[in-house]
């Protein structure tokens, strides 16, 4: 309930619209209800009954051309505002999903990282396009409709019950039973839809995962299990589907049973009454007739009750979104934090990833203004997480990060990400041409500017390789980056917005040695005078880091510098001796060789 | 839908393919599907043929509903019928008996009619279900058999909108064309009953119908253009909205939010004002039947035919069965038009769900395909060229003779063709010229599944499917016991870091695993490479991203789990594969040089070049971004 009185709240914000549709409704039933009732005085002013049965008497050309003008007119003013009820509500329903839809984009694009690791974008894409739809059929057919519905069966009942009450007690009888019987189908419908949008979820989850990872089916030939996988989610959906639509079928036949029953009652027992004299006939054919009209709200009460009940359900997914909070807020009085000189520490940091076990444990670390900390440790010691602290993607659960010696949370989340540049492993290209892409966090740059940038990332040169260069469409339809091309331009991105402190990730993913060089060659270009963060797997990064911070299990094991590590002995040292110190002398044997290859 | 780039969501994907079209352009036609915007015929002939195919074993359930269909037709229809009957024959007479007669009439009919409607509403979801069914599975099970350069090709937007808004499409064309018949029936069976009952009358308060069929084909037309910008533009609200929320951890790391609304609005925009144009001209039919029925009742049936009444040629009972069916008749009429559209839009849903159906598979067992008997291992390329486009060869002349238990590396510069030479080995695409052996088999005599379930491949970037870590190490062998499983594990190096998790082995993993770094999903997908136990191994640029203290212990594993079987590795990292038996060099699909480590630093080739590249060394023969110097061993020992 209280979610159907939150979406009206929101057709509320068009209030004079739907005042307006209530209005063109109200005149539009009245106007209908009009029609039976001259159509009935017509029969009376044609046939008389008499002892003798019932027989056609005189009546003046003039009289039924008035009656029929007035039927005539009814349906014509009828006609009028029903196109104006039709577009008043249609419009009203159109713009509460448009609003829904911004809303729940903006709304998306500003929850944390912890809210979409939980959430699947196939069921958030099903958020915004079955169920927006489903809130608009509701403000359609259940905000508007519903009480056009209501409206109409009293209005007929109250005109059936002022021409012959006990008539209409028998014709009408079967109403009550009716909206017990739909209010009980409501609720059943009500679950059931549920169950089917979760099943339709997890179906479409199933064929995007395979989608996306048909080279992983392909490469271990799991087809089958995949065929097999997907059609027990299809089965089961089907059923689920074929349940609630037999549910919604029986209770629609039943309702038109109960109305063709009535209107076999009404022949029999009415025309009992105009042979005693008890109504006239055209008292009988108003009956008759305003039974026919019934047919339609019955049939519409079918189609409202499945809008209520898809309403509420729909209508809470997209309400859970609306009402997520986001674990990461600003503050009420946050401040713009200006461009920062970089000097960034975390101060006794802890913390943990919702109910488990904590994935950083009193972590200090300070670096001054420039200075480069490699960060190192075995994969789930923390790297990832300290990093991702850092732009508030996450907040700290005990302890704090302060930049220039002022709480990370004190600022808005605007200006801190303005401040913090990061090279992301996962590099997202969006549809658009390269300079957008490049463009993306700065959309004001010139174009000189996204030039420089891409120069200093390495990427130019690949660029001016393409049929439109800089206005070359990338992403689905267009240009295909590789995974060096990529984290380089990630590097343009970052360059362009220009933050003075950065995160970096070097695991250069899956290029050969040149590209290697191209991308270590755009690390130093953007690492130049900023405070940088470098997430390192090599040994040159982490020969040129100021400071090196190792992690393990989320404990800061060591830290220091290359030689006062070394001096101590421990973790780095092994690391050291282990992975970075074969590397050196795979080097050597390279020189080695070369130098034999020169001599010889 | 144009959905999400090639990064971050769909990176498992891009990233494994990507030897096959390096830095490769597409152009959008390359994908071999239609264009979706186009609008079919009402009814297309194939379309139906096909479907009718689907509808085949639900025979028995078509015929009942139809019979169903029937039935409550003629109960629609006689139901006028029955009340003139009752008016004129029994209660203009004031025969008591007559009117009980009618009315238990009645009353048999009702019953009649509530069973055809209750049979025909149940089992036309029934069939329509499980024509659903049916047509989803097929796509599902067509699109596995597709060969990957095809999902490289066509946006996965693209397909999931084939395969879930067409699907549902297609399926109402099933009830359309039921509920189409029943509303032809109810029109034809009106007209009759009115013609035969009195032609005169029925002739004039039809006189409209003519002017409504001219309405109702110009307003066609203004339908037709409304539905296809509102297809047009929920496409691009959809493709927008996709995007942001794959892209979400970028546009928030970059402050995109107020731009990005900016941008969805607008398109959110064009959406509402397309769809307002639509309910002005699909507002404006109702009230045109309503006034068309005022016309039939006021001047036909209240003016001319109480003008015949007068005459004594007609009773009043005709005058109250012709008001009822002026009003049914319209109501099939509305109906049949907006038919009409959904009809339009099922035929084109139809012709691109069957255009995909119609894909043929590159890769194809061969009709007498063996199946593949216990691998040994033994490898050979012969003369293998490969390209997709005639003349523009990825591979050429390919020669390689892998022993079994051989460990072979594969190094090459991007765009070498060094993926292309591994994912043929596994027949993600066919040969062009030459053959590829297994144990003397040419690969394309035998059927490919039982060849693939004894190798086992982890690409660069690491998939992982939701499900528990469990279900993922098992994905290659469903029936691994959890020993093998936790074996699996462990051989990787994986066992701690799950055991570290929320339920070890049973945490369930959010999409594509992100709830894991990069490294841990790489250990996952390790460990799903060997709990087959497979006999050949490929490692695709596969240590990338895991760092090094990790990779080592994944080196040390892997030269276990390698003894014995034959592996060909694809890494960058040279000093990951320098104890390979056998490195390949590969140079513009070319083989350069093939031999160990040591004899190809002394050919000082390409290989020596690579490797003084890969270490920043000096070389003759580049300039050295680290100034030339070897660095300084470390200062201790």
């Amino acid at each position: 309930m209280q979610i159907l009185i939150r979406i009206t709240l929101m057709a509320w914000r068009y209030r004079t619209r739907l005042t307006l549709a209530y209005l063109t409704f109200l005149v539009a039933v009245g106007l209908s209800l009009l029609i039976p009732f001259l159509f009935g005085i017509s029969i009376d002013r044609l046939v008389s009954v008499g002892d003798d049965g019932i027989t056609g008497k005189d009546v003046s050309r003039s009289t039924l051309l008035v009656l029929a003008g007035a039927i005539l007119a009814t349906s014509l003013a009828r006609g009028f505002f029903d196109f104006a009820r039709t577009y008043t509500v249609d419009s009203l329903s159109q713009l509460v999903s448009y609003d829904f839809r911004n809303q729940i984009y903006d709304k998306l694009q500003h929850l944390s990282f912890a809210y979409h690791d939980k959430e699947h974008t196939g069921n958030l894409m099903s958020k915004a396009t079955a169920d927006v739809e489903a809130v608009r059929r509701f403000v359609n057919m259940g905000l508007v409709r519903s009480l056009e519905v209501v409206l109409r069966i009293i209005g007929i009942t109250a005109i059936l019950v002022l021409i012959d009450w006990k008539l209409a007690l028998i014709s009408l009888a079967f109403v009550p039973f009716l909206v017990i019987r739909t209010t009980m189908v409501m609720g059943r419908l009500r679950t059931m839809w549920t169950r089917v949008q979760e099943v339709m979820g997890e179906t479409v989850t199933v064929l995007q995962e395979n989608l996306v990872g048909i080279h992983v089916v392909k490469a271990f030939g799991s087809e089958e299990f995949e065929k097999k996988k997907f059609a027990e989610r299809a089965q089961v959906l089907r059923g689920e589907y074929f349940q609630s639509e037999r549910l919604q079928g029986t209770n629609s036949a039943w309702m038109t049973f109960f109305f063709t029953l009535a209107l076999a009652l009404i022949l029999w027992i009415g025309g009992w009454k105009v042979i005693r004299g008890d109504i006239t006939p055209g008292q009988l054919t108003m009956f008759i007739l305003y039974l026919n009209q019934l047919t339609f709200p019955i049939r519409m009460c079918a189609f409202v009750i499945n809008s209520f009940s898809r309403a509420i359900s729909s209508g809470k997914r997209l309400f859970d979104v609306i009402d997520a909070t986001s674990p990461v807020e600003e503050k009420t009085q946050a401040e713009d934090m200006g461009r920062a000189k970089g000097h960034v520490s975390f101060e006794n940091l802890s913390f943990a990833y919702e109910s488990r076990a904590p994935a950083l444990k009193h972590v200090d670390i300070n670096a001054e203004p420039g200075q480069i900390t490699a960060i190192l440790g075995a994969p789930g010691s923390g790297k990832t997480t300290i990093v991702n602290l850092l732009p508030r993607f996450y907040d700290v659960t005990e302890g704090r990060i302060a930049i220039d010696g002022r709480d990370i949370r004190d600022f808005t989340l605007a200006s801190l990400r303005h401040n913090v540049g990061i090279v992301q492993q996962d590099v997202f290209l969006f549809g658009g041409n390269m300079r957008d892409n490049i463009a993306y966090g700065a959309v004001d740059s010139s174009f000189e500017d996204i030039v420089a940038a891409a120069k200093v990332a390495q990427l130019h040169d690949y660029i001016m390789t393409l049929p439109d260069g800089y206005d070359t469409t990338v992403g689905e339809r267009g240009a295909t980056l590789s995974g060096g091309q990529r984290q380089r331009l990630s590097i343009a991105r970052t360059i362009l917005i220009n933050p003075p402190i950065l995160i970096l990730d070097d695991s250069t993913s899956s290029v050969d040695v040149e590209t290697e060089r191209q991308i270590h060659e755009a690390m130093t270009g953007v690492m130049k005078g900023r405070t940088t963060f470098v997430i390192a797997h090599r040994i040159s990064t982490v020969r040129d880091a100021d400071l090196i911070v190792v992690l393990k299990e989320g404990e800061v094991a060591q830290q220091g510098t290359h030689e006062e590590l070394m001096a101590r002995g421990g973790i780095y040292r092994d690391i050291y001796e282990l992975q970075l110190r074969p590397q050196e002398e795979v080097l050597l044997d390279a020189a080695l060789a070369s130098d034999d290859g020169g001599d010889s | 839908m144009r959905a999400a780039g090639p990064g971050g969501g769909f990176g498992g994907m891009m990233g494994g393919m990507r030897g096959l079209q390096a830095g490769g352009i597409n152009t959008p036609n390359m994908d071999n599907l239609t264009d979706e915007s186009i609008v079919g015929k009402a009814y297309d002939h194939k379309v139906v043929v096909r479907l009718a195919g689907y509808i085949k074993p639900y025979k028995r359930d078509v015929l009942i509903s139809l019979a169903a269909v029937l039935l409550y037709t003629v109960g629609n229809v006689s139901i006028p019928l029955l009340m003139m009957l009752g008016i004129n024959w029994a209660i203009n007479a004031g025969e008591l008996w007559r009117l009980h007669v009618v009315g238990g009439i009645f009353v048999g009919v009702t019953v009649m009619h509530f069973l055809a409607n209750y049979v025909q509403l149940v089992y036309m979801p029934k069939v329509g279900q499980g024509i659903l069914y049916s047509l989803r599975t097929a796509m599902f099970n067509h699109l596995q058999t597709l060969s990957p350069s095809f999902f490289h090709r066509t946006p996965v937007g693209r397909i999931m909108s084939r395969s879930q808004s067409d699907v549902l499409q297609l399926q109402e064309t099933f009830e359309l064309i039921v509920q189409s018949f029943s509303d032809i029936l109810s029109l034809v069976g009106i007209i009759a009953m009115m013609l035969f009952i009195d032609w005169r009358l029925a002739l004039v308060s039809m006189s409209i119908v003519p002017v409504l069929f001219f309405i109702l084909g110009y307003w066609q037309k203004f339908a037709r253009h409304s539905f296809m910008r509102i297809r047009r533009a929920i496409a691009m609200v959809n493709g927008e909205y996709n995007q942001n929320i794959t892209g979400v951890r970028v546009v928030e790391s970059l402050n995109r939010q107020d731009v990005n609304l900016k941008h969805f609005d607008s398109l959110n925009r064009e959406h509402l004002d397309a769809n307002l144009e639509a309910s002005r001209f699909s507002g404006g039919l109702q009230p045109i039947v309503e006034v068309l029925i005022g016309i039939g009742m006021g001047f036909g049936v209240v003016l001319v035919g109480g003008i015949m009444a007068q005459g004594g040629s007609l009773e009043w009972g005709v005058l109250v069965a012709f008001a009822l069916w002026i009003q049914r008749f319209f109501e099939p009429v509305r109906h049949l038009t907006m038919q009409y559209s959904q009809l339009q839009r099922a035929m084109a849903a139809g012709v691109r769900i069957f255009e995909v159906l119609d894909l043929k598979p590159e890769v194809v067992d061969a009709e007498d395909a063996q199946d593949m008997p216990a691998i040994k291992g033994h490898i050979k390329y012969e003369g293998v060229t490969f390209h997709y486009v005639p003349d523009v060869d990825v591979l050429k002349d390919i020669n390689l003779d892998i022993k079994p238990g051989e460990n072979v590396a594969i190094v090459g510069s991007t765009g070498a063709g060094k993926t292309t030479l591994v994912t043929l080995l596994h027949r993600f695409a066919d040969v062009s010229e030459g053959r590829i052996t297994v144990d003397g088999f040419d690969i394309r005599d035998i059927n490919r599944q039982s060849m693939v379930r004894q190798m086992s491949m982890v690409l660069q970037e690491p998939y992982l499917f939701s499900g528990s870590v469990s279900d993922n190490i098992r994905y290659s062998s469903e029936d691994a016991t959890e020993e093998e499983v936790i074996a699996a594990g462990k051989a990787v190096g994986a066992h701690d870091f799950i055991m570290g998790l929320e339920d070890g082995y049973d945490t369930v993993l959010a999409e594509r695993g992100v709830n894991l770094s990069v490294g841990q999903r790489q250990l996952v997908s390790f460990a799903r490479a060997i709990v087959g136990n497979p006999r050949l191994i490929i490692l695709d640029e596969a240590t990338a991203n895991i760092d090094t203290q990790t990779e080592l212990l994944i080196q040390e594993a892997l030269k276990r789990i390698l003894v014995g079987r034959t592996s060909i590795v694809i890494a960058h990292r040279l000093s990951t594969i320098r104890n390979a038996d056998k490195i390949v060099v590969l140079n513009q699909g070319q083989v350069a040089e093939v031999g160990n480590h040591e004899d190809l630093l002394k050919t000082r080739g390409v290989y020596s070049r690579l490797h003084a590249v890969n270490y920043g060394l000096s070389h003759p023969e580049i300039s050295n971004m680290d100034g030339g110097l070897i660095p300084a061993p470390a200062s201790d020992d």
